[in-house]
């Protein structure tokens, strides 16, 4: 049976979620050779407000480029967990930034609470990065896209004076996850 | 037949996009414009940047009604556009309406975009501008491209004054896509006198040139901490952009 793995990262802007959906897609469809779309929007209060990014991952050609049974939620606000935790579909994955979000719904979904700023802040010293170390929790949570091909989308993306911390998050969230195992 | 700027684009995606860019040849009013492409994109075809990435296209309208009957005009049948959003979404100082086109089984993020004041900026000397013509042969189709861009300077120009782009200098944000923008155009056109005098006249034009010229000194002064170690800042570059010049009157804005 074919793949198709559909995402939702959401929270603020600034918080660099349309950008890590960005590198998620470019990692499945540059780099491991899937098919793959990533759309954004903003909240009213854009740029500043509520963010989104949408990112479909598929063996197979995308007929419809909009999330209608997501497979991973990643919330990094309150609102956005209020907003969009019904739509992860049975036995998906609500994957939260327990630095922001502290409640959370009962749901038919799994459900992985992570500190995911604070790792960031902590384990690299930038809570900026906190988008990337993210990925690397979504990655391992997942394999819907490999790691390999994360950490090229992820080059592609930086300057070279950051190539080590920006791996060095990816990493972060990787392991994290592997601890929970 | 085949620009070299398609290597930056996923191959899957080379029909879409040039299926898209000769689409949008098609809708564009050529003689009272509608619409000019801005963003990345004019940057990529005016060979500034050289990487892999999923590019979107930015249409930067005149006004509202002409965003609304571009909504409405006729498009080839085999085109299929899905709204991501759901109405326009209006903001302080942009309003954008985001949508992806697809000719086959690709898509690429279209975003429809009004900023005040700068579809003006953009076009006031379009008699100069040149359109993009290009002729491109993929897999024995040709496609027709004659379009509108935005001057790769221009984007520059508005990238340094943008509020984004303050708000990623002030956070050291390394992956900025608009500091990586402007740093790509000035490590081609540092020593270029052409290139300065054009940005400042562009900057006189928003007469914001004091603010552009310390954005521009304060982006170059934070390259280091911004993972560009490797750009070298120039005399000349400095020199220009660390003239004195009066305030400007929207300063503050």
């Amino acid at each position: 049976m074919a793949l198709r793995y559909e995402f939702r990262l959401s929270g603020s802007g600034g918080q660099g979620l349309i950008l890590a959906g960005k590198i998620l897609a470019e990692a499945a469809a540059i780099y491991d050779n899937k098919n793959a779309t990533q759309s954004q929007s903003y909240g009213p209060e854009a740029r500043g407000g509520s963010s989104r990014s949408e990112v479909i991952i598929s063996d197979e050609e995308i007929d419809y480029p909009k999330a209608v049974n997501i497979d991973l939620l990643l919330v990094f606000t309150q609102e956005a967990c209020d907003k969009y935790w019904k739509d992860v579909k049975e036995n998906g994955i609500l994957l939260a930034d327990s630095g922001f979000v502290t409640k959370i719904p009962e749901g038919n979904y799994r459900l992985y609470s992570l500190p995911i700023t604070e790792m960031a802040e902590k384990e690299v010293g930038k809570a900026l990065v906190a988008n990337i170390v993210a990925l690397g929790v979504i990655a391992e949570l997942t394999k819907a896209v490999s790691k390999e091909a994360v950490k090229s989308a992820i080059l592609s993306r930086v300057p070279k004076g950051t190539e080590e911390l920006n791996l060095k998050a990816f990493n972060v969230g990787i392991n994290a996850v592997k601890r929970l195992k | 037949m085949y620009p070299s700027w398609l290597d930056y684009v996923n191959e899957k995606r080379h029909k879409n996009l040039v299926n898209i860019l000769q689409e949008l040849s098609k809708l564009q009013s050529q003689e009272n414009l509608n619409f000019i492409i801005i963003g990345a994109l004019p940057l990529l075809i005016r060979d500034y940047l050289h990487y892999l990435v999923y590019w979107d296209v930015d249409l930067l309208f005149r006004d509202e009604e002409t965003l609304r009957e571009f909504i409405k005009m006729p498009k080839t049948r085999s085109l299929r556009i899905v709204n991501y959003d759901d109405n326009l979404m209006v903001n302080k100082n942009i309003t954008s309406f985001h949508t992806a086109w697809s000719f086959n089984q690709t898509w690429f993020n279209v975003d429809y975009i009004l900023k005040k004041a700068i579809f003006e900026f953009y076009t006031e000397n379009i008699s100069k501008l040149e359109p993009y013509i290009q002729k491109i042969k993929l897999n024995s189709e040709i496609y027709y491209i004659h379009l509108y861009i935005a001057h790769p300077w221009d984007v520059i120009t508005e990238k340094v004054l943008s509020p984004r782009t303050e708000k990623d200098l002030s956070l050291k944000i390394d992956m900025s896509v608009d500091i990586r923008h402007i740093f790509a155009v000035y490590r081609k056109e540092k020593d270029n006198i052409q290139f300065w005098n054009h940005i400042l006249k562009r900057a006189d034009f928003l007469q914001k040139r004091k603010k552009f010229t310390e954005n521009f000194l304060s982006l170059l002064s934070h390259a280091n901490e911004l993972g560009y170690s490797d750009l070298e800042i120039t005399p000349l570059s400095m020199e220009i952009l660390k003239t004195e010049y009066p305030n400007d009157t929207n300063e503050n804005e």
